[in-house]
């Protein structure tokens, strides 16, 4: 009995968009499956049927769908017992684990399927074990980390021992050790089979082994199916093209006009009477922290004209150093010199930064200009009366920062500005940066995505052991031994690339 | 407290709140209050700081609950503030009104700190008709609400980062900023509730039969605390006023 | 058909209860600053803001269209009030709320929960305070107060406008963000936008 079979599955929405368009799909029991392709291809639309959801209120689906041998289609998720032999690890660690206690959490899926308890405790204990975090069982799941909270939720979707793990972007938010820890828990995986959708394909591959099989989405069909390597070869560049995220080894040997396309770019706010070079924002022996310093002796500038990347594991005090800076959060001790005035601050989670209901709106709301609003919404390709929350995460996060940098605050602080955002939208948010500090102002930036820090910024500083250090030329720095120390190791692909380029 | 099942607590906070409403003699009601900290500070070895603290939050409102019965009730008058007169009657009943929020406030606070969420919605779902859907649903929201003060200082930053600024370059957000907040953190809730109802559904939450891991069973301890407590709190506030007489 | 509870509703119906709860502490504070400067006649402001405590239950019941699911939101809120924000009438503020929220949903259930007009939105909020309103008198002793009268119309009209139009503001705004599409409220055509 396979794992999942899937037949002519074809999902449409209420408006009549079709999602999913004759999908068929076998995976055996204990396979492991990339699925990739470009945002909007459906690629969460068939993790969502295939974990028994609705994948669109008031929409029509339609085909078969089985998992271990329980058909899906038709099925009333709350009716039909037992639950569906799949666990689902969603890319919003809140919905990973959502109870209060991590023990209690990862019991939950085998208490549901009614077994005794010392069966539940056994599975409880051996998931626990198999991600690394018996340590832990008892803590309250609102303190984890990012990883350690990914972590957990792999262990509650492993518990009641399911056919079918399904895995949509699991290491979306984490740094690469945190990344490593997860790679290592699926790739050991013996019994489940596994979906995988994930955009980190060179830090995945680096850290063991990606799926070696790979089934590429585009616009609602399957394209291409079968070993990595010829998937590239049969459908990479056009995969490229549509805005997907490849190995970077694949990439580089593909023209990088071409894939920029023409995009428009959203306009820049000018930030009046700045010199070019001239130090916007800098600090001195500055400590962060919300109750204690997470971040000391901190030494930081931004200057006209430049863009400034921070990187550094999860936790390790980026995003309380830019709502510092953003006077959001008092600094502990030592001085903040903002020459630029207030800057403006791009959230890490972009739905948190909406103020309004509808793109138009929300793009309106710092009482911007007819013209920079038209020009604003037309570089995002959106419906101007399209409802901010019905946007993709990419749509989404790409609205934020726009919004932010149209404005004319001289100083842009932008924490992991690229996160959910697909190739092009990362090739997209790099020009659109650097249109900023060409404008004149200057951005300083987190982000655990390397590959956009060496294409984007000016200058980096890594953040090792509560200190920030660095702040040298992009290339020196990430070539360096300082990332490789703060647990930051650079893609085998690119060190090669760096490589070549300094030979 | 740990002893306990938690819903013990929690129904004698119920039966004192219910039974102090119809409680107006501020004698009865100083007797019962200094019972309950005897019982708060021995029994849940909460902290001299920790009461005090709690008191005071309630104070400006015990205060303006005594200042308008003071004025506004018909009585032998005793002072005139302006057109106002202060009567007898207004500040007996302002007084035992203003000691009968210290009353219940106080230890529904310090008890609520100290409940265990899970150990109550356990609790719940075993001895009252609260079904699993709705206590795990009260679970999951139980961290939402853990979070929220951050999700509101986020909203409020996202605003002030692209508010017009004033002279001194401060952002100005204004009341339309603060109720664009309040919209973001109620989409942002239903949004994530909608992703967590789905977590839990593909978990298997409607299931008709699990089994139920945790128990919070009654004990003799919770009948014991209970018969205490209770004695206790009618001695404390019959006691004095015998005592003084009528 | 019987209205069988979705996951979802259930979900959301808490997560309206938490929000509200938490948004009410702001309430309270606004409360206490209004009391203040009110001086003696603070304790009277209760009732100019009254009708904010009774918003969530016609919210809860207009998206949901759950029997009980504005009477549960109402309670959730007061729940969080009470253990977590601190309130100052305590516990029986969970009584307090049953009321209110009985109050308000009522008028939705008499006309099984078919009809979201601005009337019936209205007679919701009246409702709520009304109910509450006999509680809190019987429990402060106001009967008999020289202030009855106005003590029981400020919170009426507060009741009216706070807990009731404001609902069906709110409602509106919350449908046009998109994020209610899985609830009974998107199966009926989407209101004229005014």
């Amino acid at each position: 009995m396979s794992a999942l079979r899937i037949r002519d599955l074809t999902v449409r929405t209420a408006q009549g968009r079709t999602l999913l368009a004759g999908v068929d799909l076998d995976v055996d029991p204990g396979e492991q499956v990339l699925l990739v392709g470009p945002s909007g291809s459906g690629k969460s639309t068939l993790l969502r049927v295939v974990a028994g959801l609705d994948p669109a209120p008031g929409g029509t689906v339609t085909g078969s769908v089985v998992v271990a041998g329980q058909e899906v289609i038709g099925r009333d998720p709350e009716l039909d017992h037992p639950p569906l032999d799949v666990g689902w690890l969603p890319q919003d660690p809140a919905a990973g684990v959502c109870l209060p206690v991590v023990l209690d959490d990862v019991a939950f899926g085998c208490e549901n399927r009614a077994w005794p308890v010392p069966r539940i405790e056994a599975a409880v204990a051996a998931a626990l074990r198999a991600v690394d975090a018996w340590e832990w069982r008892d803590r309250d799941s609102g303190t984890l980390s990012a990883g350690q909270a990914q972590r957990a939720g792999l262990a509650a979707a492993l518990a009641p021992r399911p056919a079918l793990l399904l895995l949509d972007e699991p290491t979306a938010l984490l740094d690469p050790g945190a990344l490593r820890g997860v790679q290592a828990v699926v790739s050991a995986l013996q019994s489940p089979a596994v979906m995988l959708v994930e955009h980190r394909l060179d830090e995945w591959a680096d850290a063991g082994e990606l799926p070696r099989r790979v089934v590429a989405l585009e616009g609602g069909r399957v394209i291409a199916d079968g070993p990595a390597t010829r998937v590239w070869s049969q459908v990479g560049p056009a995969l490229a093209r549509a805005g997907c995220h490849l190995p970077w080894s694949l990439e580089a040997t593909l023209p990088g006009p071409e894939l920029d396309g023409a995009a428009p770019l959203p306009p820049s706010g000018s930030p009046g009477r700045v010199s070019p070079g001239a130090s916007l924002l800098a600090t001195t022996g500055l400590a962060v922290g919300r109750e204690s310093a997470v971040l000391t002796d901190v030494e930081v500038s931004v200057r006209a004209g430049e863009v400034v990347a921070v990187v550094g594991s999860n936790g390790s005090g980026k995003s309380t150093l830019l709502h510092t800076l953003a006077g959001e959060l008092r600094a502990l001790a030592g001085s903040i010199d903002r020459a630029g005035g207030r800057p403006a601050l791009v959230l890490g989670d972009a739905e948190q930064q909406f103020l309004a209901a509808t793109v138009a709106a929300e793009v309106a709301f710092d009482g911007a200009g007819a013209e920079v609003v038209e020009a604003t919404v037309a570089a995002l390709g959106l419906d101007p009366e399209a409802s901010v929350h019905r946007l993709s995460g990419g749509e989404q996060r790409r609205l934020s920062l726009a919004t932010v940098l149209q404005g004319e605050r001289a100083v842009v602080l932008a924490d992991e500005p690229t996160h959910s955002l697909d190739r092009a939208g990362v090739r997209w948010t790099v020009r659109a940066l650097r249109a900023v500090a060409d404008a004149g102002r200057g951005v300083l930036l987190t982000s655990h995505d390397l590959r956009f820090v060496l294409e984007v910024a000016d200058r980096v500083y890594v953040v090792r052991d509560g200190r920030l250090l660095g702040g040298g030329a992009t290339a020196e720095v990430l070539a360096g031994e300082l990332l490789v120390l703060a647990g930051l190791p650079l893609p085998a692909a690119a060190r090669a690339r760096l490589r070549g380029a300094a030979a | 407290m740990s002893r306990l099942n938690p819903l013990t607590p929690l129904g004698l906070l119920l039966v004192l709140g219910a039974a102090v409403s119809f409680v107006l003699d501020g004698v009865a009601l100083v007797g019962l209050h200094g019972w309950l900290v005897v019982v708060l500070a021995c029994g849940l070895r909460v902290g001299v700081a920790e009461l005090a603290r709690t008191h005071l939050v309630f104070v400006p409102f015990a205060l303006g609950v005594l200042m308008t019965n003071a004025v506004s009730r018909s009585g032998a008058v005793l002072a005139e503030l302006g057109p106002l007169d202060v009567t007898d009657v207004g500040v007996r009943v302002g007084l035992a009104l203003a000691l009968r929020v210290l009353v219940v406030a106080v230890p529904a606070v310090v008890v609520g700190r100290r409940t265990d969420p899970t150990r109550l919605v356990v609790a719940a779902m075993q001895h009252l008709p609260l079904r699993p859907r709705g206590g795990f649903a009260v679970l999951t929201a139980h961290r939402m609400l853990a979070d929220m003060p951050q999700r509101w200082q986020l909203l409020l930053a996202a605003g002030r980062s692209r508010a017009p600024l004033d002279r001194r370059g401060a952002p100005r957000l204004g009341v339309c900023g603060y109720a664009r907040a309040a919209m973001g953190l109620l989409v942002g809730g239903i949004r994530r509730g909608n992703r967590i109802a789905d977590a839990l559904d593909v978990r298997g939450i409607g299931a008709p039969a699990r089994t139920a891991r945790l128990q919070e069973p009654f004990s003799r301890a919770d009948a014991l605390v209970a018969a205490v407590v209770v004695l206790g709190a009618v001695t404390a506030a019959v006691g004095p006023s015998t005592a003084v007489g009528p | 058909m019987r209205a069988r509870w979705k996951t979802r509703d259930v979900m959301l119906t808490v997560v309206l209860g938490v929000t509200f709860g938490f948004l009410y502490w702001a309430l309270v504070q606004a409360w206490t600053a209004l009391s203040v400067l009110a001086g003696p006649f603070g304790d009277l402001t209760q009732h100019v803001l009254l009708g904010g405590w009774l918003l969530v239950a016609p919210v809860a019941v207009a998206i949901t269209r759950r029997p009980g699911s504005g009477v549960v939101a109402e309670v959730m809120a007061s729940i969080v009030e009470v253990v977590f924000l601190g309130s100052p009438v305590g516990p029986m503020l969970l009584i307090a709320a049953l009321l209110q929220g009985v109050g308000s949903e009522l008028p939705f259930a008499l006309t099984r929960y078919r009809r979201f007009g601005w009337g019936i939105y209205a007679v919701s909020g009246a409702l709520g305070a009304l109910l509450v309103f006999g509680f809190s008198a019987a429990r402060a002793g106001w009967f008999g107060s020289d202030l009855l009268a106005l003590r029981l119309g400020l919170q009426i009209a507060s009741g009216v406008l706070l807990g009731g139009l404001l609902a069906r503001v709110l409602v509106s705004a919350l449908r046009r963000t998109g994020v209610l599409e899985s609830f009974a409220i998107a199966r009926e055509p989407a209101p004229a936008r005014t």
